[in-house]
């Protein structure tokens, strides 16, 4: 009976309370990327498709990976389901495309690392390649 | 009836292409998007938006296919296809686009496209993309013109906190339609809408005005305006005119967090044509995020009305006066009132990141002798009944 009571209490607790575990996330480019550092609001501009940081293009991980749930409640501050059914919006609207999507964080680090002027978000601790360099730290006072 | 053929196919096709979006190189992208749904009204006298008092599958069922053509770097045409199950509404090609993206602030599209009149008017087919599964019908109703053949300009400007838009459009609207229990095709000339936008946060508003002259072609009505013309009663006559302008103000608000959201739109159509109403419509929508759950509840209202008859018409003079007055009466009695008031309460369950199940039950207060969007054809009839559906939505 108490796991019962237990688990409809989570069931039910506010998503953004989730964000105060641990989990963090970090934000590479390529190393000679003039990019030298960006704000949360400027990520989350970026990754809305809103006006921000001119030619740079974002690249997002799959829903279902981890890193990118920390991401849209550290940075977007949006559920996934709202995330998703604003892309739903603005796609059939003709407005703007969403981002492009890496399988997984190895993915988005060759991408970054292929691409000319694109950002992507990673699990935090991730080791990372020389060429790549981090802007963005979800866990540095902002 | 179940779903229609047509329909079926390109659900089929839309299931064989149902692949989780991924980004990739080609330059022809194409998506779509669909719904099933299913809908019951518990009284057996009224019929709501082609829902009875059996459940039914036929009335907003749909499945769409979406071809994006990146013909230049910066320059796309957009195709929409798409299948209604329900024959009353029109399938086939709903959007017929080119869009030149100019920079990251300029954005020019040309073609047949949606027109934006509220803020979910362009993606009303996508039921993926809102929380309801009917959105309210006090102003998602279908009275105004749906699609525009013309150009549309949108230029945003702001700054990395207030990030703002400003949006115009100019075409003309020639298709089939129907309002207040009519089939009208209106020629509609200097349609028009500029629409403001701004976004600061989790907060954003929007403010538009639309207008266009309209032409609508009713024999019947020209026919009895012209006999009243004759007759020497021309101020009588002029009430019917079918020529005018018709204007649209709306006013919109919504904030969305990750635990609640909460919108709110209001709208004013006036409109110096006959057959079309003046209508205040407005709703305010809130809802709890428990992901994967979405609850969430809704008040909406509508007021219609139209101008008082001319009462010209001397009554006792020679019978063929009489029958002239008494029809012209009875052409204003017949015209459709949708004054409604409405409750609703849904949840949506997101089952993966492209496809959601929804539940809603609408309760439904319309007027005493208003049509209030419901069809019968018992005039006595209250006008309330809850109406409860079910829908599976996807995109992919």
């Amino acid at each position: 009976m108490k796991l019962r009571l237990l688990l409809i209490l989570l069931l039910f607790m506010p998503l953004s309370i989730w964000a105060q575990q641990d989990e963090h996330i970090i934000v590479i480019t390529q190393s000679d990327t003039e990019l030298q550092s960006v704000s949360k609001i400027m990520l989350r501009n970026l990754y809305m498709g809103n006006l921000g940081l001119g030619e740079i293009t974002p690249i997002a991980l799959a829903p279902g990976e981890l890193a990118r749930s920390i991401f849209n409640v550290r940075v977007v501050g949006l559920t996934e389901s709202r995330i998703q059914a604003y892309w739903a919006q603005m796609r059939f609207s003709g407005r703007k495309q969403r981002p492009v999507e890496a399988l997984n964080p190895e993915e988005a680090i060759l991408m970054v690392q292929s691409t000319d002027n694109t950002v992507a978000y990673l699990p935090a601790g991730t080791p990372l390649p020389d060429n790549v360099k981090v802007i963005f730290e979800s866990q540095s006072p902002q | 009836m179940l779903l229609n053929h047509r329909l079926m196919n390109l659900l089929l096709l839309s299931a064989c292409l149902s692949i989780p979006a991924k980004a990739t190189e080609s330059p022809v992208q194409i998506s779509g998007f669909g719904r099933v749904v299913s809908g019951y009204l518990d009284d057996p006298e009224l019929s709501y938006q082609g829902y009875e008092d059996e459940l039914s599958f036929d009335s907003q069922s749909l499945a769409a296919l979406q071809i994006d053509w990146q013909v230049m770097p910066k320059v796309t045409v957009t195709s929409q296809l798409l299948a209604h199950s329900n024959n009353n509404r029109e399938s086939g090609i709903e959007w017929l686009y080119l869009t030149y993206d100019v920079d990251e602030q300029w954005q020019i599209r040309i073609g047949k496209q949606r027109t934006p009149f509220f803020r979910y008017s362009d993606v009303l087919n996508v039921g993926f993309a809102y929380h309801w599964i009917t959105p309210p019908q006090q102003l998602y109703n279908g009275v105004l013109f749906p699609t525009y053949d013309g150009l549309n300009v949108k230029y945003r400007f702001g700054t990395q906190e207030v990030q703002m838009s400003l949006e115009g459009y100019y075409g003309e609207f020639n298709d089939q339609y129907d309002i207040a229990n009519l089939t009208v095709q209106p020629d509609v000339e200097n349609f028009a809408g500029l629409i403001g936008n701004l976004r600061w946060q989790y907060l954003s508003a929007q403010l538009g005005y639309h207008r266009g002259d309209i032409d609508l072609v009713l024999d019947q009505l020209n026919g009895l305006a012209g006999v009243l013309q004759q007759a020497g009663y021309q101020a009588t006559a002029d009430s019917l005119s079918t020529k005018g302008k018709v204007e649209v103000l709306f006013a919109g608000v919504a904030y969305h967090d990750m635990d609640y959201f909460i919108e709110a739109e209001v709208i004013k159509l006036l409109s110096e044509a006959f057959v079309f109403p003046t209508l205040s419509s407005a709703y305010i929508s809130a809802g709890l995020y428990l992901p994967p759950f979405t609850l969430h509840s809704t008040v909406a209202t509508s007021h219609a009305s139209y101008p008082a008859p001319v009462n010209e018409i001397p009554m006792g003079l020679a019978p063929q006066v009489d029958q002239l007055a008494a029809t012209y009466t009875q052409v204003y009695a017949s015209l459709a009132k949708d004054s409604l008031n409405s409750l609703a309460f849904g949840v949506r369950y997101d089952f993966s990141e492209n496809i959601a199940l929804k539940a809603d039950m609408t309760l439904l207060r319309g007027q005493p002798g208003q049509r209030s969007f419901f069809d019968t054809t018992h005039h006595e009839a209250s006008r309330s009944a809850t109406l409860y559906q079910f829908a599976v939505e996807w995109v992919f």
